[in-house]
């Protein structure tokens, strides 16, 4: 055997090839991995479970497999972590909290990683998050802080930011996540990877923790588009388990890739869009509009409404999911999270269905916006990554605060379920900060398309570029 | 009408009685704050014609 590549050196497309070849073998891939976890995340501390006996029984199952000469998954034998609210058979799902602890052991893998599972990936850890993730920090009590593998002074995002991190950190070349109202997108953006929050639907999310379901979404983040594309393909389609997952037919977005933007109709989003933009953010965006020709640019109505929508519906559809608990076990929370979830339980039922009447009046908004468009940008956080303990954010003049605004770009498109992806650029500074795309239902292919055209420019943040 | 943050101390008290909850004295501040930004969120999304109602399609 050759010597082993680990985590985001080489790419999962490219880890696959070589274990379906028997260049390389699934229990070398998955050992390098646990290695680089042992090895690489102590300073950014973005695992908190290992399956090191699970994932070396797969890896040889897979191996033996290959043995046989079995026709294998596009993953084969490539290791990926989860997002601390995902069940894995045998372990006990965290959500971030100590609550969850009193709960037993996953009995089935949930409905993502099984997939993921059938294409031959093995699932070698879990990882932090901010509590039920309520936050866009991970910043969290119980299992710490996760760091930005960037610059350690600095967070990683979240909620989904030990997912983010750990890919970025080149410890494995994919990971899962969940987005309600940017958990994917703002670490994505933050520790410079490409992330992925599908259709509302498309993804299912059975068995995992929701936070506001009627917001929930599951998606991968990634290295690199073709990986993206590639764990998205394994995870999307219909699931019975999961109430709102959709039959809509899935298009598999591996095969796009090779196809240019062409022909697509590609629009800056202006107004909200830019106003919660700073200098970072707008710089990147602006390099990601030449690069692609586009110079158009269009007004979404009730953006701001929408944020402020979004909110109301995650904090009471959290809050009431949480109010048997709260009312049992409120001091066994994060004492950051806890009061949040409280006040959201205590919201007017008329300020929700208000709500949600602006979710309807934004979703026609945005479908007459991608009758002549098909694919917005805009950056997908306000700025670069905020310092760990930072309370405000500095963006065009006006003091934000980090908990609730780093969500701003994000938050209006997870209100209507539009698929939105963000793509890794690097800010004036050197940090990185991510360009949003969004497209109508359903429409995840043209954005890989666009995704694609973007990495081929040379514009997006290199793969294995924190490996060493 | 008095928004002084006893006022709204205390409306928050007597909301959590509803429900069932106890808010700890150190948490109050914290939650009565928070509960202040989304009635400001509230605020800002008004009030949106009834039409079609509280319904959802992606």
């Amino acid at each position: 055997m050759t010597s082993v590549p680990t985590g985001a050196a080489t790419s999962a497309v490219a880890l696959a090839s070589r274990v379906r070849s028997g260049q390389l073998s699934a229990v070398e891939t998955v050992s390098a991995a646990l290695a680089a976890i042992a090895d690489r995340d102590g300073e950014i501390n973005s695992v908190t479970d290992t399956y090191p006996q699970r994932s070396i029984e797969e890896a040889r199952r897979v191996d033996a497999a290959v043995a046989a000469g079995a026709e294998l998954g596009p993953l084969a034998g490539v290791p990926f972590v989860v997002k601390n609210l995902f069940d894995v058979a045998g372990s006990r799902t965290r959500a971030g909290s100590v609550i969850e602890l009193d709960r037993p052991a996953a009995s089935a893998d949930a409905t993502a990683v099984r997939r993921m599972r059938e294409a031959g990936a093995v699932v070698v850890a879990s990882t932090n998050m901010d509590e039920y993730a309520h936050g866009f920090t991970t910043e969290n009590a119980h299992d710490g802080t996760t760091r930005n593998p960037r610059d350690l002074q600095r967070i990683a995002g979240g909620s989904s930011g030990g997912s983010a991190a750990a890919v970025a950190r080149g410890i494995v070349p994919l990971a899962l996540g969940s987005d309600t109202n940017g958990s994917i997108r703002v670490p994505a953006s933050l520790c410079g990877t490409f992330g992925l929050k599908p259709t509302y639907g498309r993804v299912s999310r059975a068995g995992s923790t929701l936070f506001a379901t009627s917001l929930d979404h599951v998606g991968p983040l990634a290295a690199t588009v073709a990986d993206l594309a590639a764990a998205y393909d394994a995870v999307a389609g219909f699931d019975p388990a999961d109430p709102v997952s959709s039959k809509h037919p899935c298009q598999p977005c591996t095969p796009v890739l090779e196809q240019d933007a062409d022909g697509l109709r590609v629009a800056l989003a202006g107004g909200h869009f830019e106003d919660v933009a700073d200098d970072d953010a707008r710089e990147a965006l602006a390099r990601a509009a030449r690069s692609l020709g586009v110079d158009r640019q269009v007004e979404v109505d009730l953006s701001r409404q929408a944020c402020a929508a979004a909110s109301v519906i995650t904090s009471a559809e959290a809050g009431q999911r949480h109010l048997r608990q709260l009312q049992t076990r409120a001091d066994d929370y994060d004492p950051a999270v806890r009061p949040a979830l409280i006040a959201g339980a205590l919201l007017p039922a008329a300020d929700y269905l208000a709500a949600q009447r602006l979710r309807a009046a934004y979703r026609a908004v945005t479908h007459a916006l991608f009758e002549d468009t098909d694919v917005l940008l805009t950056a997908t956080t306000p700025c670069c990554a905020p310092l760990v303990g930072q309370r405000t954010m500095q963006v065009q003049g006006e003091a934000l605060l980090v908990g609730m605004s780093l969500g701003l770009l994000t938050q209006p498109w997870s209100l209507v379920g539009l698929p939105a992806l963000t793509v890794p650029l690097t800010g004036r500074g050197g940090l990185p900060i991510g360009v949003q795309l969004v497209a109508a239902p359903f429409r995840e292919a043209s954005l890989f398309r666009v995704a694609a055209a973007l990495e081929r420019s040379g514009l997006t943040i290199p793969l294995g570029a924190l490996c060493a | 009408m008095d928004d002084s943050p006893d006022t709204a101390s205390s409306i928050v008290l007597s909301a959590a009685e509803m429900v069932g909850l106890t808010i700890s004295p150190a948490d109050l501040p914290a939650v009565t704050a928070h509960l202040a930004l989304l009635r400001g969120f509230a605020a800002v999304v008004g009030a949106p014609e009834p039409e079609p109602g509280p319904v959802f399609r992606p």
